[in-house]
């Protein structure tokens, strides 16, 4: 396969890690296309021994770092931990709980960093060591940021209702 | 949030993403039998990833978006021949990436350990580093009887590997021991005659850990364990500066 006809093929993920991560449907198709220009220009960086997938996402991924980082910069750099979740990064409190179900509000009220590797692992089933290498952190930091979003959600959820859905719009 | 039984929350998130091994994913099944909190917050884990699944998958089936379609059909790619060159270095970083990667293990290494390997170093480093007339105990001119005799001592074949590529020339080394077992110890030097050590132990336990690097009193340290050996380096350096040469120490001890 072509390089450009296996790209192709992964678009539709890069589109909903990015609608996921974004939670705002032009923002993310943004970025996927910024994302494909750059894998197009930088080709010849890619290793074909390695998955296309992981690589496109790291491309996607870094991208959307630094734009938030460029966003938020206010003089001095951002350290990655400390960017917020794309409303505010407050967990929410027993009395606040969210509206029953709305997941996409959960994911976007996670911190940046858990949000991505939360949604790495169980959205696109990736490999502990494949989210590592996307996000430039060891397996442990992995391990730990998604244990930290996952209690994060059940926290938000009731353990005990089924959330209920609502579709992307 | 944590729950009172056998199987940590870790654990179980791990199993549930298909990251186990048989024996561990059988030992988690085994324990989840008699652990009901175990088993809601597995279904948890499910409920969590369905509703991730309900929420997101239907932009899989959204057409794909002209721009995004005309960046791909518009684009024209460079030639290879051109970049053969960069590929080659391209390849040798994806290498280095890619073996980082294969040394990371999902466990850790415990905090008694990390401490013993790191004051280890530091202090080799701290001691021998700065001693002028004896540095070492074996000199690098006398290179195959230093790596027969540790190898020995050891039990393991030990090789210094070549850190010529970062600056560091091979001084030589001695033995030394940690907690009764014997260790090799290593000492490079780089043409502002800066100094780096590099701590080979045993493992009797075989894990493999990812590295870890920390930095006290002007000195870093990054060490980490492979099958059968665990490895420490210190020396005068930023992280920036130690990260390649650990990638280099690691690469060079896979291939002995």
């Amino acid at each position: 396969m072509s390089f450009k006809t296996e790209l192709v093929t992964h678009i539709p993920f890069l589109r909903r890690f990015a609608r996921a991560l974004t939670s705002d449907q032009a923002l993310a198709d943004d970025l996927v296309q910024d994302c494909i220009e750059r894998a197009l220009r930088k080709h010849e960086l890619y290793d074909p021994e390695r998955p296309m997938r992981a690589w496109l996402y790291t491309i996607l991924r870094n991208l959307h770092v630094s734009g938030r980082r460029s966003e938020l910069r206010r003089g001095a750099s951002i350290a990655l931990d400390e960017i917020p979740s794309g409303a505010d990064a407050v967990p929410p409190r027993q009395e606040d709980r969210l509206a029953l179900g709305d997941i996409e509000e959960a994911v976007r009220r996670l911190p940046l960093v858990q949000r991505e590797v939360l949604l790495l692992v169980v959205l696109d089933e990736m490999s502990y060591r494949d989210v590592a290498e996307i996000t430039g952190v060891p397996i442990g930091t992995v391990m730990s940021r998604l244990s930290r979003a996952r209690s994060f959600l059940r926290q938000a959820f009731d353990g005990d209702k089924e959330p209920r859905l609502r579709r992307v719009k | 949030m944590t729950r009172q039984g056998k199987i940590d929350d870790w654990a179980l998130g791990a199993y549930a993403d298909g990251e186990l091994s048989g024996d561990a994913a059988a030992e988690i099944e085994a324990l989840l039998r008699d652990d009901p909190e175990a088993q809601l917050a597995l279904s948890e884990l499910k409920r969590q990833k369905a509703a991730l699944k309900q929420a997101f998958d239907p932009v899989l089936a959204e057409t794909i978006p002209p721009p995004i379609k005309s960046a791909v059909a518009g684009a024209r790619l460079g030639h290879w021949g051109q970049v053969a060159r960069r590929v080659l270095v391209i390849g040798a970083l994806a290498a280095a990436l890619a073996l980082v990667v294969h040394a990371v293990d999902l466990r850790e290494l415990t905090t008694s350990q990390a401490t013993s390997m790191v004051n280890a170093v530091r202090s080799a480093h701290v001691v021998y580093g700065s001693e002028i007339r004896h540095p070492v105990e074996v000199a690098a001119d006398q290179r195959d009887q230093l790596m027969t005799w540790l190898s020995k001592r050891l039990g393991q074949p030990i090789n210094a590997p070549d850190l010529m590529q970062h600056g560091y020339q091979l001084v030589g080394g001695r033995l030394l021991s940690l907690g009764e077992k014997p260790t090799a110890y290593f000492m490079y030097e780089n043409a502002r005659k800066q100094r780096m050590s590099l701590y080979i132990m045993t493992n009797p336990e075989h894990r493999d850990t990812a590295f870890r690097m920390e930095e006290a009193d002007g000195i870093m340290t990054c060490y980490w364990l492979d099958g059968p050996l665990g490895y420490a380096l210190a020396g005068e350096m930023t992280r920036g500066e130690m990260e390649p040469i650990a990638h280099a120490v690691y690469e060079a001890l896979d291939r002995t």
